[in-house]
């Protein structure tokens, strides 16, 4: 009944999908008319590998969570890890939209060595100084990610209308729930198991964008895991990490800086870093960030940015959050007008 | 907003979406305009079957009614024939009853003849009373004028003594006799209420 309710009626909540490194995530929220988020439903599960196609048995317990919340039906906005994706910053002569479309699809294609009929590939323009010249953020990713998150979403019964990267979604529920993140330089950090993304902010523009690779799962839990050695040559190398100290994430912000000092001047340093991901509650971390990188480090607490019978356990909610903040904005705007 | 939405979900899977959406929608209501058309032929059936009964009670209502005024036309009549024979009946009277022959016949008796016994039968075809008289008479002459006497009455016919012997009575010798005739039975009508017994023609 609830299945036909759905279909059949205006959706008022807004539903993310969020296929994280460490866990499938979804979340089911409404917006009250004093702007708060309350949570209708919250649930995760162990993580689903999206380069193949989902397990049947992952698959039920998917749809069984979906069905026992009601949510059949349903649009969804889907995010999916970072580390799927490839990002990277390109200029190029400034040229019209399609023109500018082609050339970014061609640069992308060039930069990552990609198979154009293998990929999605997606561009925003960004401010750029140079005249004469237009700044892009060129993301990619495989169209059987794509294909494997579609497929698992609506198999469990939710109907994808988006699907996006989860630390740019994560900014956008940033976005929503920090004050202040339009004005200045503000520096945003969204760290997920696998990969680290800086995203660099002036005036609410967007400058600049760093993916940075690094197991900073194990960096974390380095107290459960110290020993593991992380053998992927693309990522940083990590500093030791037996002791439980907050120099363990000296990798992170050394590398934080080292982009900073890329992109910025003295006078346009940010004056502060937002963060978010699983590690995001961890004080050291905001403390190494601040030490190393001269600014005040703030969690985002996306634990805390719905309102739910229970309180969310880990700060990993911010990419699914801000997925959905994406509906509440329009349905606020609609109500609105 | 800092970054605009970066959508990655290809065309051809939007379109998928949406057509699965489509055809969760159209097979909903595909199954609610089914239900909601068995419901109301269902519930249609049900009042065109209730109309029809009650339309089946008027039509034999209708029908009914005639026979019930010429039933109750019926009746008036035989109640009418029945008030009228009634009335006939009540002015239908015998000419003559048992108890008027007895006392006829007793008012007739000499002085020196008795009865010593008297049946009378009442038979349908011919109407008539047959009447037999036993009894003793002291001489034949006697028995003769109790003959004559009864002979002389219009109401009774044949008078016949159909035995006659000498016996012995008391002591005394007599002439034992029997005697038969029979009354018809004539049925006259009169006014009802102002019938009277006919006295066989003694008075």
């Amino acid at each position: 009944m609830r299945h036909f309710q759905n279909i059949l009626t205006k959706q008022t909540m807004a539903i993310a999908v969020d296929f994280a490194a460490d866990a499938l995530r979804c979340i089911a929220v409404e917006r009250a008319a004093d702007g708060t988020w309350t949570r209708r439903v919250a649930f995760e599960l162990p993580a689903a590998p999206l380069d193949r196609s989902m397990d049947d048995s992952a698959l039920r317990e998917f749809s069984a969570k979906v069905a026992e919340a009601g949510l059949n039906g349903c649009r969804c906005r889907v995010t999916i890890a970072s580390h799927l994706f490839r990002m990277d910053m390109a200029q190029l002569p400034t040229m019209n939209e399609q023109e500018l479309a082609a050339s970014a699809r061609f640069e992308a294609i060039d930069r990552f060595g990609v198979n154009a009929a293998d990929v999605m590939i997606q561009h925003a323009s960004l401010p750029c100084k140079t005249p004469g010249r237009c700044a892009l953020l060129l993301l990619a990713v495989p169209l059987l990610i794509i294909r494997n998150a579609t497929q698992a979403v609506m198999a469990a019964g939710l109907s994808p209308c988006s699907i996006e990267n989860a630390a740019c979604a994560a900014l956008h529920g940033a976005e929503l729930r920090h004050d202040g993140l339009n004005n200045g330089t503000i520096a945003f950090m969204h760290i997920e198991p696998q990969q680290a993304v800086l995203l660099l902010m002036k005036d609410g523009q967007l400058q600049f964008v760093r993916a940075m690779q690094g197991d900073w799962a194990m960096v974390a839990n380095a107290q459960e895991s110290s020993g593991n050695q992380n053998t992927n040559s693309n990522s940083i190398a990590l500093e030791p990490i037996q002791s439980d100290s907050a120099w363990r994430w000296s990798s992170l912000a050394e590398e934080t800086l080292r982009c900073l000092r890329q992109v910025c001047e003295e006078s346009s340093w940010p004056t502060r870093m937002v963060v978010s991901g699983a590690p995001s509650s961890d004080r050291e971390l905001l403390d190494t960030l601040k030490g190393v990188c001269g600014m005040d480090s703030t969690s985002v607490d996306s634990a805390g940015w719905s309102t739910g019978n229970e309180k969310l356990k880990s700060d990993t909610w911010a990419a699914a959050l801000g997925a959905a903040s994406l509906d509440m904005q329009n349905k606020s705007t609609q109500r609105a007008a | 907003m800092i970054l605009p939405v970066m959508d990655f979900l290809p065309s051809e899977s939007r379109r998928a979406v949406n057509a699965v959406r489509a055809k969760r929608r159209i097979a909903l209501l595909g199954v609610l305009l089914l239900v909601f058309t068995v419901g109301v032929s269902v519930h249609s059936w049900n009042i065109a079957r209730k109309a029809d009964a009650d339309r089946a009670v008027g039509a034999m209502l209708v029908a009914n009614a005639p026979g019930v005024d010429e039933l109750m036309d019926g009746l008036a009549k035989e109640q009418a024939i029945l008030s009228r024979a009634l009335r006939v009946t009540d002015g239908l009277m015998p000419a003559i009853s048992a108890s008027s022959v007895v006392a006829t016949i007793t008012n007739m008796l000499p002085d020196h003849v008795t009865l010593t016994g008297m049946r009378i039968e009442t038979s349908d075809t011919p109407k008539q009373m047959m009447v037999v008289l036993n009894g003793v008479a002291a001489a034949n002459t006697d028995l003769a004028d109790f003959e004559h006497k009864l002979a002389a009455a219009s109401a009774f016919r044949g008078v016949t003594i159909s035995e006659s012997k000498v016996g012995e009575f008391m002591g005394k010798r007599v002439e034992e006799f029997t005697v038969s005739f029979h009354v018809p039975l004539c049925v006259q009508v009169c006014k009802p209420g102002t019938m009277h017994v006919a006295q066989g023609g003694v008075n």
